[in-house]
């Protein structure tokens, strides 16, 4: 009865009937996650599997096992830093030998260059097979796009030896380097100051994939030809056929690090900082590391799966060495990675394990360069060289950025930038999302939501704000529109394999691609920008190149078919993983060119989602779409220091988690950790709640706030560290393995870092719920608690508490920390503040620091308008000075003037040592001697004891109002400074 | 951030040790920039030359005092410069920089826009805020046109109040003759119900009556078995016509499900399957209502199948009819026969399989059938013409009854103060925001409505709230339309509508602040009472410093 009297109770008939219908269905889906079938395994990709099958064969043959590669001896030549020679290749069954020619390459700062061709193709002489257009040669061009144009310095002072087929080749600084190649099999080994780094086909993993005609289908009941390579000639995925028309084409190399358990870089994946090994076993990957450009809807951590972009640069690491090698190579390209004991003697330093790479690629040539360090700053040095150092950003790019898919509206726009002020929240940036277009049309506005652009970007810059648009490289196939109907008419697209102009699907549906390899297309793109062409934008707008891996919907793996055609008819195959950088590029250049009435220039800003090597030169990156977990945020640390040491440092991921709602806790968090982000954005997708910093509402709202200002006090400090990065290549975000390369507990930390020179070191709270961090100190110098102190000091793991509002970081001793204290509502609007120094005492009571500075938007800073400053903390003088790091300072005296009211407001010394303390207070009477300009002046000195001695004690030298551009002295203890000295609290 | 360092210099310098640098003389001495007037007494200085911070007990050189150097732990030496603006705001007791604006309204402007090279007239109109001029800037003093446009606005908002407020008046002398009528109407219906409550009896006693009389007749005609076995044959047979009947509908619900069962797994598919990337409306649209159908489905409650397990026994189940044999005095028992399948579970089950029935002819699945006839009942027309009587005067009383209960739920109704809403009743406004017009009706509906003319549903009404409208930064009155259509991946719809005293109803502005929750700022008279949106006239003399 019970039963009944429940079941009688719906309100209506109908809806009871489809209650009972229904009960008995649960067919509610888990959430969905990335969608592995959309992407290839190793298995599914063919030259992939055909080298790992390859690479397992030779493995199981062991000793008997005899790479089919040698030298022709007398072929080999040396001329002006270039030794070539012919390899030849035995092929079983084929009398005549493949041949492919070797040049070996040798950089002014010690780097090497190994590139192997095919003659064939150099000469095509092959078949494609169908009606192919496509290019008969390797893909020879990467160099153009990933290195920087003057990249090809030589070193004319190699020594060469040739005996018993064993090519001996001396260089490097003081000739320490050295280059053995053994002729046959064919081998390169790499070694400095007597030790062996680095071995090319130590294992005879080596293949080049030669060209050969397709072999005619075997007869029924007949093996196939052993030329016949598996899925060689076509091959089909997810109901995309790709017609191969050159055939197998794969190169493949095994390169040996002796003595290296831990390898670095290949970004990007989302995995950890020590690339783990990828053949199986605990904890270990059963897939090697794929780099192909693509965009993978709702990626999964911990995976060795590709991602939106791809850097081909591994560094090597282990107590006292790091070298490196960068794979030129744009095609897609796999990386198995394994650690194995040793045969041989252990070289110095060396721990148990060598680490065995073994690299693939489907098309192009094999191309490697070795850096042989020796430490990682001369590593990451060298790396820049070639590819090139981070580009100076305009200021604004370094401090925070708001963005959400999407901001609907200009209304929406100034009520979001409104807000943070009321919140008093800093920010400099409000980006707009595809939703800001006339239907996905690019360079146009929403007439509706939009229809007064100028006012909106004007608004932002009353407070020095920048508002960033997307523009993407899918261009929409609509009538009326002029963007379309010029790529058409000047035949800049990107071509499918019959040389039509290639449609696929994006956002606006039906698209064509811009081909940015074409230099017509950089030309017609260039134009596009101008602001008497792109109405609505001004001085203040900047771009966002998204979805450039390309991102294709209805593409294979969600990209470009590999046959298609571009510019100069090579096959988008050789070039995928440069696409994206290519448009990033065209993008920057564009950007660039844009001037104002005055015909002033500025700075560009670019963020993008797809790269390959070099685009540190044109921008920054974000890790792509990831998602509001925990999970996430914990990837993405490793992530970012992964891109600085493959040389693309300025990358950040979004903030908040782009799918799904964070709890406020995770909000909390991801600020907290996000502040230390070299790009600092926060990004929502557009099914997720509003998440602006003010919504959570107290508490959360004022700790991100805290956090927030923490990041722009700190701006002086990031923008010299980006300077850092654009000079010599060294990380923004450091791991503790660059900044102690010696302490081998720490070579495979990733989730705490350094901020620069300024030994700022963060552990971000990435988990939920966590009262306590331990972080680990990488030496026995002396840590302070950056807000109260406390002393940490000890090499290994220290206790840190961290509720909710307590960020864990610490200042290590003997470093000077450039700050900017007061409080604006963005980064523009404190030009005119003054500074702060922190100078925090080491053990021996010295520090030092550097401050860059210029005016942040101008290439002025190319001619000399800038500051760049030493600080010294000197214990035997008990002074503090500046001085002069400018490279030609007479360059730099009309910005001097320009920044002359720029002062210092306040000196503070933490962990001031009792000689110091017992002096300064007998002799000072609390007043610090200054000299500046040849005077003498005084100030303010406040000394505060520490609460006891598990704290710094510090001193204050009160609005010194020493001028950031000039040389100075402050003295602590000079009593008397001959003549007149002015006092001045 | 700790203050340990903050604390230190005043701490040595309220000591005494050190001698004030500048003798300041007070004849010369004024207020310092950014100091509120009606705290003059706070910043003079002592006869030391001293200066005592506000809310900590130290004191500083008076010289210190608005020097760009922030010297007070709580940051009040420096209320003209932004030099302690890194200080949290719980720390500093000082609201901002105090603009005084003559010739407007005196305000705070927040230490951080202080001396930042940006006039900032939207606060301080008369520029006073950049009084270092850094990097060159000057403000000139403008709050002289600010200021009369400023009134201007005031006043025509003072206007637009003031007729709002008689508009509101008339809405409420309106909404009290609306609830009169609705309490005259019970008044009314009241006595209608007791006089229907009457025939209702009657009808009862009427068909009662009848029974009897057929009955009597029943038992005294008939074939050798009597009534009695008549009616125990009738029994019989219906019980079996019954099975059957519940058997057929059974199998036909199982063969429906069997088909359900495959739709659904089609369109589970189609949901795993689809790349969201593809963006095709179509596609996206069919998914979403995929999910708005799993999303609105109830999960299986044991006691249903509790219920259909006991379908399925009841089918099984054998009558044993011996029990039933005729005994002597039995004629009142033989009615109890329907105990087989009591009335209610019987009709209820006709019910649910039926009404499945129908559902499933309405969407299309099952193919129409002709509805059988009801006939073959061995009801006599007499006894069947009572109970229609009787039927009748039962649902004329219920129908008056439900009436009732609605006019008195309607009475208890929030109708919002003095019940003024009820004067809106459907009354609607609408405006256009971007590619969409936006309408909501009073207590009624929201929708939104696109170019080509199609509807979403944004919200019914149910009922009131007070919010902060930031935009005023006052607490208002918003109407709360919840529960509309449920949005692609996300929640239901909803639609809150701020509302701003004027005597126009009209739609200021739409937003969707969260995805799928719209924010309406509107205008209405409705709100004209209680002081809502009220616009004071702005004053021209400096008003007291409070702290």
């Amino acid at each position: 009865m019970r039963l009944l009297q429940n079941l009688l109770s719906p309100a209506s008939p109908g809806a009871g009937g489809l209650t009972v219908l229904l009960l008995l269905l649960d067919l509610i889906t888990p959430a969905a996650t990335v969608k592995h079938e959309n992407f290839k395994t190793c298995s599914q990709s063919g030259f992939c599997r055909r080298n790992r099958a390859f690479a397992d064969d030779a493995i199981a043959a062991g000793d008997k096992w005899s790479s089919p590669y040698e030298v022709k001896e007398d072929t080999i030549a040396l001329q002006n830093g270039v030794l070539t020679a012919e390899i030849l290749k035995t092929v079983p069954g084929l009398q005549e030998k493949v041949v492919l020619p070797l040049t070996i390459k040798f950089h002014k700062t010690g780097a090497v260059r190994v590139t192997i061709d095919e003659l064939k193709r150099q000469k095509g002489e092959i078949e494609l097979k169908g009606q192919s257009k496509a290019r008969k040669e390797r893909y020879h061009e990467t160099e153009r796009w990933a290195l920087v144009p003057d990249w090809d310095i030589r070193d004319e002072k190699v020594v060469y030896d040739n005996r018993k087929g064993q090519i001996t080749l001396k260089f490097g600084p003081e000739s320490k380097y050295k280059a053995i190649v053994t002729a046959n099999p064919f081998s390169v080994k790499f070694e400095r100051d007597g030790e062996t780094h680095i071995v090319f086909n130590d294992r005879g993993l080596m293949n080049v994939e030669h060209w050969r005609p397709q072999p005619p289908a075997p007869e029924e009941g007949k093996e196939k030809s052993p030329e016949d390579l598996d899925g060689g000639w076509d091959e089909t995925f997810g109901g995309n056929t790709d017609t191969k028309p050159r055939g197998p084409e794969a190169i493949a190399l095994d390169i040996t690090f002796p003595g290296y358990e831990h390898v670095y870089g290949i970004p990007s994946h989302a995995t950890s900082l020590s690339l783990k090994t990828t053949k199986g076993g605990d904890g270990a990957y059963s897939e090697p590391y794929r780099l192909y450009n693509a965009d993978v809807f709702e990626y999964i951590v911990d995976s060795p799966m590709t991602l939106y972009g791809s850097i081909p640069f591994m560094q090597a690491h282990r107590k006292g060495s790091s070298v490196g090698v960068l794979w030129l190579n744009a095609a897609e390209t796999w990386v198995d990675v394994v650690k194995e004991k040793p045969k041989k003697i252990l070289p110095i330093g060396g721990k148990s394990e060598d680490t065995k790479t073994h690299w693939i690629s489907e098309s192009g040539l094999l191309d490697v360069w070795v850096f042989l360090g020796p430490d990682p700053a001369t590593l990451y040095t060298s790396y820049g060289a070639l590819t090139g150092y981070t580009k100076m950003p305009p200021s604004f790019a370094i401090a925070y950025h708001q963005c959400r898919w999407n901001y609907v509206s200009q209304e929406d726009v100034k009520d979001v930038n409104k807000k943070f002020d009321k919140h008093d929240i800093p920010y400099d940036v409000i980006w707009l999302d595809i939703e800001y277009t006339d239907g996905k049309r690019y360079f146009t506005f929403d007439p509706l939501t939009f229809p007064d652009p100028m006012s909106m970007m004007k608004n932002a810059d009353k407070t020095e704000r920048k508002v960033v648009l997307i523009i993407d490289p899918h261009i929409k196939n609509t009538e009326n529109y002029d963007i379309v109907d010029e790529l058409k008419s000047k035949d800049l697209a990107v071509k499918d394999k019959d040389g039509n102009i290639y449609e696929g699907w994006c956002w606006p549906g039906s698209s064509h691609w811009v081909d940015a390899f074409n230099p017509a297309a950089f030309e017609w793109w260039n134009s596009l920008f101008t602001f008497d062409r792109f109405k609505g934008t001004t001085k203040n707008t900047f771009i966002w190149n998204d979805m450039n891996e390309p991102s294709v919907f209805n593409g294979p793996e969600t990209t470009m078919p590999k046959d298609n055609i571009h510019f100069d008819n090579w096959e988008h195959r050789d070039v995928h993983n440069l696409n994206g950088m290519t448009f990033m590029n065209a993008t920057h250049q564009a950007l660039e060119a844009r001037q104002d009435s005055k015909g002033r220039t500025q700075r560009s800003f670019v963020l993008t989602r797809a790269f390959f090597a070099g685009a540190q030169r044109l921008g920054a990156m974000w890790t792509g779409d990831n998602e509001a977990k925990w999970e996430h945020l914990q990837a993405a640390f490793p992530m970012l220091l992964s891109q600085g040491v493959a040389g693309f440092p300025f990358s950040g991921a979004d903030v908040g988690g782009f799918f799904g709602n964070p709890s406020k806790e995770l909000l909390t968090r991801w600020y907290q950790s996000g502040i230390w982000y070299p790009f600092f954005r926060a990004h929502a997708h557009i099914d997720a709640k509003r998440r602006e910093p003010y919504i959570a509402g107290d508490p959360y709202t004022r700790i991100i706030r805290e956090a927030v200002r923490l990041r722009y006090a700190l701006l002086p400090a990031w923008y010299t560290a980006f300077h850092r990065a654009s000079q010599d290549g060294m990380p923004i975000l450091r791991p503790n393995f660059v900044v102690h390369p010696d302490d081998e507990e720490g070579f495979a930390l990733d989730d705490q870092a350094y901020l620069g020179d300024t030994g700022i070191l963060v552990k971000p709270v990435v988990s939920e719920g966590v009262e306590t961090v331990d972080i680990h100190l990488g030496d026995n110098e002396v840590y302070y608690d950056y807000w109260t102190y406390k002393i940490y000091q000890g090499k290994g793991l220290k206790n840190y508490p961290a509720p909710l509002d307590q960020m864990p970081v610490l200042m290590r001793g003997g470093h000077i920390i450039p700050r900017r204290d007061r409080h604006r509502r963005s980064s523009g609007l404190m030009k005119y503040d003054p500074f702060t120094l922190v100078v925090v005492l080491n053990d021996k009571g010295n520090a030092e620091g550097h401050l860059y500075h210029d005016d942040g938007e101008s290439f002025d800073y190319q001619k000399g308008h800038y500051i760049h400053r030493k600080f010294t903390f000197d214990s035997a003088t008990k002074s503090l000075s500046s001085t002069d790091l400018h490279q030609d300072p007479p360059t730099a005296e009309a910005y001097n003037k320009v920044v002359k009211s720029l002062l210092v407001e306040k000196i503070l010394i933490v962990g001031v040592s009792k000689a110091i303390k017992a002096s300064v207070l007998a002799k000072s009477k609390n007043k610090a001697t200054i000299l500046e300009d040849g005077k003498y002046r005084k100030a303010s000195m406040v000394y505060t004891p520490a609460q006891d001695n598990t704290f710094g004690d510090t001193l204050l030298i009160r609005n010194p109002k020493v001028r950031i551009a000039n040389d100075w002295t402050v003295y602590l203890d000079k009593k008397d400074a001959g003549g007149a000295v002015k006092d001045e609290l | 951030m700790k203050s340990i360092l903050l604390l230190s210099l005043p701490l040595t310098l309220a000591k005494g040790s050190q001698k004030p640098i500048v003798e300041s003389e007070n004849a010369a001495w004024t207020l310092p920039h950014g100091a509120n007037p009606a705290q003059i007494d706070k910043f003079r200085p002592d006869a030391q030359n001293q200066f005592k911070c506000l809310s900590s007990p130290y004191t500083i050189p008076y010289s210190l005092v608005n020097d760009d150097y922030c010297d007070c732990p709580d940051g009040t030496d420096e209320p003209g410069t932004a030099a302690c603006s890194y200080l949290n705001h719980t720390i500093n007791p000082l609201p901002g920089f105090y603009c005084a604006n003559k010739g407007h309204t005196p305000t705070y402007i927040p230490f951080s826009r202080v001396n930042d090279g940006i006039c900032d007239y939207d606060v301080c109109c008369d520029g006073s805020d950049e009084w270092m001029g850094v990097g060159g800037v000057k403000c000139e003093d403008k709050c002289e046109s600010i200021g009369r446009e400023a009134r201007k606005i005031a006043a025509e908002a003072r206007k637009l109040y003031e007729q709002g407020v008689r508009a509101y008046r008339s809405l409420v002398a309106k909404a009290v003759l609306l609830k009169k009528e609705e309490e005259d109407k019970i008044v009314a219906l009241e006595g209608e119900i007791v006089r229907t409550k009457g025939l209702v009896e009657d009808r009862k006693r009427e068909l009662k009556q009848i029974e009897e009389e057929e009955k009597s007749k029943m038992a005294t005609s008939g074939g050798g078995k009597g009534k009695h076995g008549q009616l125990l044959d009738f029994a019989k047979e219906r019980v079996k016509e019954m099975k059957e009947k519940l058997q057929r509908l059974k199998d036909e619900r199982e063969a429906l499900q069997g088909h359900l069962d495959e739709t659904e797994k089609i369109l589970t598919t189609f949901k795993e399957e689809y790349n969201p990337n593809f963006n095709d409306e179509g596609v996206k649209r069919a998914v979403k209502a995929w999910e708005d159908y799993l999303a609105s489905k109830t999960s299986p409650s044991t006691d249903t199948l509790d219920f259909l397990t006991d379908v399925q026994a009841m089918l099984f189940e054998e009558v044993n009819w011996e029990e039933w044999e005729p005994e002597e005095t039995i004629l009142d028992d033989m009615y109890a026969i329907e105990a087989l399948l009591p009335p209610f579970l019987r009709s209820w089950v006709h019910g649910q399989l039926s009404s499945l029935h129908d559902w499933l002819i309405e969407s299309g699945v099952l193919a129409h059938r002709k509805t059988r006839s009801s006939g073959g009942s061995g009801t006599s027309p007499k006894v069947q013409k009572a109970t229609d009587a009787l039927a009748n005067a039962e649902s004329d009383l219920s129908s008056k009854e439900s009436e009732l209960s609605r006019i008195r739920e309607d009475l208890s109704k929030d109708y919002g103060a003095d019940n003024v809403f009820r004067a809106l009743k459907d009354v609607c406004t609408e405006a256009q925001s971007g590619e969409y017009t936006y309408s909501f009706c009073h207590l009624g509906r929201a929708t939104q409505k696109n170019r080509d003319g199609g509807h979403t549903h944004l919200g019914d009404w149910t009922g009131f709230e007070r919010r902060l409208d930031d935009e005023i930064e006052e607490e208002v009155l918003v109407v709360k339309y919840e529960r509309g259509a449920r949005c692609w991946n996300g929640p239901e719809r909803s639609a809150y509508v701020y509302l701003r005293c004027s005597a126009e109803e009209k739609v200021l502005s739409v937003a969707e602040t969260e995805k799928c929750v719209y924010k309406y700022v509107a205008t209405s008279p409705a709100v004209c009472g209680s002081g809502d949106g009220e616009v004071p006239v702005p004053e021209s003399q400096d008003e007291a410093w409070s702290p």
